[in-house]
Order: C-alpha cells, then sequence, then structure tokens
C-alpha cells in the first residue's frame, strides 16, 4: 500500500518553485498555451456575451425570460458533456469537420467560448440589473440615444461587469474536460495546464501533477489580486 | 403656442393600467400636476419626457406626432428631473457636462455652460466635489442645473422637492420661477403651496384619468383636495402611524417614517357637540372660526390647533344649531387620513 504523506505536496510546491525558477521550457510552454486559449476563449465570448447582455436587459421580447433561464441552467454545464457535444460536431465526420477545428488551440478556445458564454451573460444581466431602471431614464431624458445608453449602463455597472469577465477567464482556464476532448492533449500542440496535470497523476508523477497545479492556482490568485487591486477593492 | 397634445392615451402595464385616456394640450406654461400617490403622475411625466410610450392613443409634439422612430428627438427636446436624484459616477463637472458631451459640445463651451448652470442653482464652486458627499438638497439642485444646463424647450419634474428640508425645497421654486420664463415646465408635487406659487394651470389626476383642470384655487375639487393637507414628521409604532402637526397627533395607518404629507377629505369628518365615544382613532376639540355655504353644502373651519375643513349638509347645520366661535368636536378614523 502507498502511502501519501504530506512530503507529496510539499516536495511538489518545492518542484513548482523549482521548475518556475529554472523557467522549465515545457512548462513554461503548457503554462502560456493555457493562457492563450483561455484569453482568446474570453475574448470570443466577450464579442458575444457582452452585446447579448446588454440586450437582454434592455430590450423587451418574446422569450426573454426563457433565454434567461435556460443562461442560469447552463451555467453549471458539465465540461465533459459539452466537451462530447463540440467534439461530435467538429470531429473529421461531423458536421463542422471541414473548419479543421479538432486538435487545435482554436478549437479548444471555441469551445471554452461556449463553455463560459452563460458565466458571462448571467452575470452581466444581474450587474446591470442591480443597476437602477431609472438610471436608464436618466441617461434617455439627457439626450443619448439607445447605443449610449447601454454604454453609459455597462460603465455604471463596471464592476460587475468585470467580474462577469474574470470569472469566465478563470473558468475557461481551469476547466478540464473541454481541453481534453477536443484538444487530446497532444504535447506541443494542445497540452494545457490542466490536461498535463491528469496526464502526469494518472503516469504516477505526482511531483509534476503538484508543480503544475501550483502553477496553475498562482496564475488564478496573481490574475483576481490585480483585478482587486485595481477595482480599489479591500486587499489583504 | 401648443407644444404638446395628447388624444385619448393609455399606458397599461403588466400589473396596472396606470393611465386610462388622457386628453391634454399643454401650452407655454407652468402645468402642476397633483393627485395621491399611484394616480399615474410619473407614468404622464415620463410620457411627456418620450422615456415611457402610450400604449393606446397619441401624442403630438409642436404637431408631429411622436413615434418610437422619432422619440430620440423629444428627449433631446424635454428632460426630466426625477424624485430621487441619481448620478453617473464622478464628480458634479462630469455629471452637469454629461448632457452636453452627449450633444458633442467642445470642452471649453460645456466648461462655461457647466459653472453658470451650477450658478442658476445657487451652487457654485462645487464643480469638483463627489456627488455622493452632497447633501439630499444639494443633490436635487445638481440634478436641476444637470438639466437646466441643456436649455430644454420642456423641463419636467416629478416631485422634485418631496424629499427636501424647507430652505432647498424654496431654492428650487425660485430657479423653476425663474426659468418658466424660458420653457414649458410640467411639475408633478404634492406640495399643494409649491402649485399655487408656481403653475398657471394645474390637473387633478385620479385614477389615470384628469378629473378636475384650471387655475390653481379656481376649481372647485383642486380647492377641497388643497383643504385638510398638512405635513408633518411621522412615526410607526405597533401598527399605528402617528404625525405631529404642531403638537397635534393624528393617527393613521400606512406606515410612514419621517416627513409625510396627509389629507382628510371635508366629507369624512364628524362634528359633534361633546366628546364621543367612538371608534374613531382621531378625536379633537376647538372652536368654530368660519362658515361659508357653497351649492347647499356648508364648509365650517374648527380651529384645534391648526384649521380643519369640515363639510356638512345645510340640514345638518341647521340642525346642530352651529355658530361662529362655538366650540365643537371633530372625529375621523384614522383609515379616512389619505397619504399624499
Amino acid at each position: 500500500m502507498i502511502t501519501m504523506g504530506w512530503q507529496v505536496i510539499i516536495g511538489g510546491l518545492s518542484e513548482a518553485f523549482r521548475l518556475i525558477f529554472s523557467l522549465d521550457k515545457t512548462v513554461i510552454e503548457i503554462t502560456l498555451r493555457s493562457l492563450h486559449t483561455a484569453t482568446l476563449a474570453t475574448f470570443l465570448c466577450s464579442l458575444i456575451g457582452l452585446p447579448l447582455s446588454v440586450i437582454i436587459t434592455m430590450k423587451e421580447f418574446l422569450g426573454k425570460k426563457w433565454l434567461k433561464f435556460f443562461f442560469n441552467s447552463m451555467v453549471g454545464i458539465p465540461t465533459v458533456t459539452l466537451g462530447l457535444f463540440l467534439y461530435s460536431l467538429f470531429s473529421r465526420s461531423g458536421p463542422m469537420g471541414g473548419l479543421g477545428l479538432l486538435y487545435t488551440v482554436n478549437g479548444i478556445a471555441i469551445g471554452q467560448a461556449i463553455l463560459i458564454l452563460p458565466i458571462m451573460v448571467t452575470f452581466i444581466v444581474s450587474a446591470i440589473e442591480s443597476k437602477d431602471r431609472e438610471l436608464r431614464d436618466l441617461v434617455r431624458t439627457l439626450g443619448a440615444s439607445e447605443y449610449e445608453t447601454s454604454i453609459a449602463v455597462v460603465r455604471e455597472a463596471y464592476s460587475g461587469v468585470s467580474l462577469a469577465i474574470i470569472s469566465s477567464f478563470n473558468r475557461a482556464f481551469a476547466e478540464l474536460g473541454i481541453a481534453t476532448m477536443l484538444g487530446a492533449n497532444i504535447t506541443g500542440i494542445t497540452r494545457v495546464l490542466t490536461t498535463a496535470i491528469a496526464l502526469e497523476t494518472a503516469k504516477g508523477e505526482l511531483g509534476l501533477s503538484f508543480a503544475l497545479s501550483f502553477i496553475l492556482l498562482f496564475v488564478v490568485l496573481a490574475l483576481n489580486y490585480i483585478i482587486t487591486r485595481l477595482h480599489g477593492g479591500s486587499m489583504p | 403656442m401648443t407644444k404638446y397634445s395628447l388624444h385619448g392615451v393609455t399606458k397599461k402595464y403588466p400589473e396596472i393600467e396606470a393611465l386610462k385616456g388622457i386628453d391634454l394640450d399643454i401650452d407655454d406654461e407652468f402645468l402642476g400636476i397633483i393627485g395621491h400617490s399611484g394616480v399615474g403622475k410619473t407614468t404622464l411625466l415620463k410620457i411627456l419626457a418620450g422615456l415611457e410610450f402610450p400604449t393606446t392613443g397619441t401624442m403630438e409634439y409642436k404637431g408631429i406626432t411622436i413615434t418610437p422612430s422619432n422619440i430620440q428627438l423629444l428627449r433631446k427636446t424635454a428632460t426630466m428631473i426625477f424624485q430621487s436624484p441619481l448620478f453617473l459616477r464622478g464628480d458634479v463637472f462630469t455629471n452637469v457636462a454629461y448632457g452636453l458631451r452627449l450633444r458633442k459640445t467642445t470642452e471649453d463651451v460645456v466648461e462655461g455652460k457647466v459653472n453658470q448652470a451650477l450658478e442658476t442653482v445657487r451652487l457654485p464652486k462645487i464643480a469638483e466635489r463627489d456627488t455622493k458627499e452632497l447633501s439630499g438638497g444639494e443633490q436635487q439642485r445638481v440634478a436641476l442645473a444637470r438639466a437646466l444646463v441643456l436649455d430644454p424647450e420642456v423641463l419636467l419634474l416629478d416631485e422634485p422637492t418631496s424629499n427636501l428640508d424647507p430652505a432647498n425645497a424654496s431654492i428650487i421654486n425660485d430657479v423653476l420661477l425663474e426659468e418658466s420664463e424660458n420653457r414649458v415646465i410640467v411639475i408633478a408635487t404634492h406640495d399643494l403651496a409649491q402649485v399655487i406659487r408656481l403653475a398657471d394651470r394645474v390637473l387633478f389626476l385620479k385614477d389615470g384619468v384628469i378629473s378636475e383642470e384650471g387655475a390653481p384655487g379656481t376649481v372647485e375639487a383642486i380647492t377641497r383636495f388643497t383643504e385638510n393637507v398638512f405635513s408633518g414628521i411621522s412615526k410607526h409604532v405597533d401598527g399605528v402611524s402617528t404625525i405631529n402637526l404642531d403638537g397635534i397627533y393624528i393617527n393613521f395607518t400606512e406606515p410612514v417614517v419621517g416627513r409625510a404629507s396627509i389629507h382628510v377629505r371635508p366629507q369624512d369628518i364628524i362634528l359633534s357637540k361633546d366628546w364621543i365615544e367612538t371608534s374613531a382613532r382621531n378625536q379633537f376639540r376647538g372652536p368654530i372660526v368660519g362658515v361659508e355655504e357653497k351649492n347647499g353644502v356648508v364648509m365650517i373651519s374648527i380651529d384645534v390647533g391648526t384649521v380643519f375643513r369640515v363639510q356638512i349638509t345645510r340640514k345638518s347645520f341647521d340642525e346642530m344649531g352651529l355658530s361662529l366661535g362655538m366650540e365643537i368636536n371633530i372625529s375621523f378614523k384614522a383609515s379616512s387620513v389619505i397619504l399624499l
């Protein structure tokens, strides 16, 4: 029987420091790829998510409640379920196979963008809705067009909107299912932090797994720290 | 010149029908809208401001029928001020300049106009203050400056002074009176002294329709409505509210804390020569200080510390043998007190 004491975790932590400070090429490459896919996913998602959220909050239309309910429900969608669904779309014989997205970073990013869309939309909608309806009336009565009104509302809901974007990024950065299904963890091409962790753990390389996990955690913490500081929020 | 023409305007919300058919012309005038809470005053103002669109009926502005496609033009001409002032992030200057910047006004013009508008509301030198640091009265005056800086053809105000102390309210009234020379002003208010002082014409809105209109003090329903209107500080304890009117305490049912205005209809007050045991929560005693007869009803003024006007029939008046100077009791139920 294998005993897993604290030394595994401590060993992982020191291994993580060693790998980071020795600028281990593989680790840096994997980390950068994770950042790349999550950033691209967040960007793609924002292109649709921001205007969609504004439309949902500012316009009255049939099925609005159902659309909000749908996005609310999809916040917690299992990543493997979505991954599997997209895999069948993107695979060579699938309806979108011709796009050649399977086993590419772009493919992973698109999958993650779809994954985080419900989070982004739900958070932004609630951030904007928390701003008074009178705020919209105010900027309109001062002469703002519908477009200028939506800009003003998003700007007033700024902290909620940026929190939504950061949460979306974190979810994309830390998810495993889509990166596995659409990326297949190909060394040097689609291997990202989460897929590498899963692989190294399966191989019994717990030290490296821990090291990569600590890097993952560190990036998430660092990002959130920077964002909170930018907001002037209270930090330890 | 006729600015607005409303024909059969209704407004339905999912839960309520706020306006039930408004026909109204508004000229170059200072128009007051009075009525109890929830009769559609705010909705009417929002329609005039182009912030809401009538469910049915039409509205013309300067002869042009307002449609969803040209509503933006109306919004650039008519500016509304809300009951509680709301601000965008930033200082006073940013807020007052907002509308001008939307209109692509050059920055040096913006600066001059903002300073001038702040002087108009008697608040020079506060441009750099954060709006959150201002008192409620200052905030409402900045909101007024933010509207006036745009030099709108129409200024619409929704109970602008209802949460303010008398000093700030008085400044706002002075500014409005000055500004009414240059523009149409429509004000919804509970403050009847304000309407009488400022307005050329008054509408009394009741259940989503205009039930009376005319010059303040000439329309009978409006003068009657203006009778027995009192303001004071209200407390709410054990399910009963009590409002203090200079030492007279009136009980009523609506849970209100803080400054409130109430109205008791003259026909809801019972007169009795002696103290009576009654379920009515309010009973006071004082001398009759005025009697007048109008259209078969008698209006009696009784000074119980503050003057109440009571409406009784000629027959009751004769049978009770009332006369000036006579001490008499008045009583009315807590539920007869209408919160304005």
